[in-house]
């Protein structure tokens, strides 16, 4: 509860007026102190991300782009470290899926961790396709500089069956 | 607590650094660790190929930056996104621990990885305990 909800004449409008309140100030501070340290900590073991495509249980969970031009569609994953035997790419009937994992070096014995940014381990990530539009056989994989670019080609029927829909003023 | 999004950070406004490229920048995600002889930086910079990196040390101040193409077929449009495209920077004060002169740096898959040996009174080394008597 807010004590200036008890002060009766102050104008309550629908913006909050911050930094009046030096106890808010501090409570939020709190809040966020908190919120980054486990944001932090989260972001280490990766444990939300990546929900809906079952990859909850990975902890590296690399990003994606997905494009689209009138003949194929291109997706770009960024993998930097890892090498092509340790990346799986499968077409299943949920779509393309990339699968791979990524391992430590371990050339060196380490002995102290300063600094420690780059996730490691299992991904797995699922692009959902419209299989009547795309010509499987024709689906080409690259990786280059620590990126991996899936180029999917469209059927050519499909590429005809966008209809335009004229837009008409009423009236 | 929200989805942990493993969020690239955009580099922090660059007071001393004017830029004559319009691209975005951001900071590279690092792994530094130490070995009995050196310090080894791993820097994750996808897209960059090993002549689109600069090192450059001035005094101990040891500045990494990355550079990527930034072709992209003119008839794609983008669907989905998650990460964006840009330059890589990071800076990184040296101590006086590192032999300049043996610095090493290689690219491979978009990590690059930087040996700085440490100076010959630093390494740890071991000490014979001799029995006495």
């Amino acid at each position: 509860m807010n004590v200036s909800d008890l002060v009766p004449w102050r104008n309550r409008t629908a913006i909050r007026r911050r930094d009046n309140n030096p106890f808010q100030m501090m409570r939020r501070e709190m809040d966020r102190l908190f919120e980054d340290f486990f944001r932090d900590f989260e972001s280490s073991t990766d444990l939300t991300r990546g929900f809906d495509d079952g990859s909850w249980l990975s902890q590296f969970a690399p990003s994606m782009n997905v494009s689209e031009s009138d003949d194929a569609i291109e997706a770009t994953v960024e993998l930097p470290g890892m090498s092509e035997e340790d990346i799986d790419v499968s077409l299943s009937q949920d779509g393309l899926t990339i699968t791979g994992e990524k391992k430590e070096e371990s050339e060196d014995e380490k002995k102290n961790f300063y600094r420690r940014e780059r996730s490691y381990g299992y991904f797995r990530r699922t692009i959902p396709l419209p299989h009547e539009a795309i010509d499987e056989e024709g689906i080409e994989a690259n990786f280059d500089k620590g990126v991996l670019k899936i180029t999917i080609p469209k059927r050519e029927d499909a590429k005809q069956m966008r209809k335009r829909i004229a837009v008409k003023s009423a009236g | 607590m929200a989805e942990a999004v493993l969020e690239r950070q955009e580099a922090r406004e660059m007071e001393h650094t004017e830029r004559t490229r319009n691209r975005r920048v951001f900071t590279p995600r690092v792994d530094i660790y130490e070995t009995d002889d050196s310090v080894v930086m791993m820097v994750d910079m996808p897209g960059v190929s090993e002549e689109g990196v600069d090192i450059i040390l001035e005094k101990n101040i040891l500045t990494i930056s990355g550079y990527t193409d930034d072709s992209r077929p003119e008839n794609m449009s983008l669907a989905y996104r998650e990460y964006r495209v840009g330059d890589y920077e990071r800076t990184f004060a040296l101590s006086e621990e590192v032999d300049r002169q043996g610095i090493e740096a290689s690219m491979k898959n978009g990590v690059l990885k930087l040996v700085l040996p440490k100076a010959e009174e630093m390494k740890a080394r071991r000490i014979e305990v001799k029995a006495t008597g």
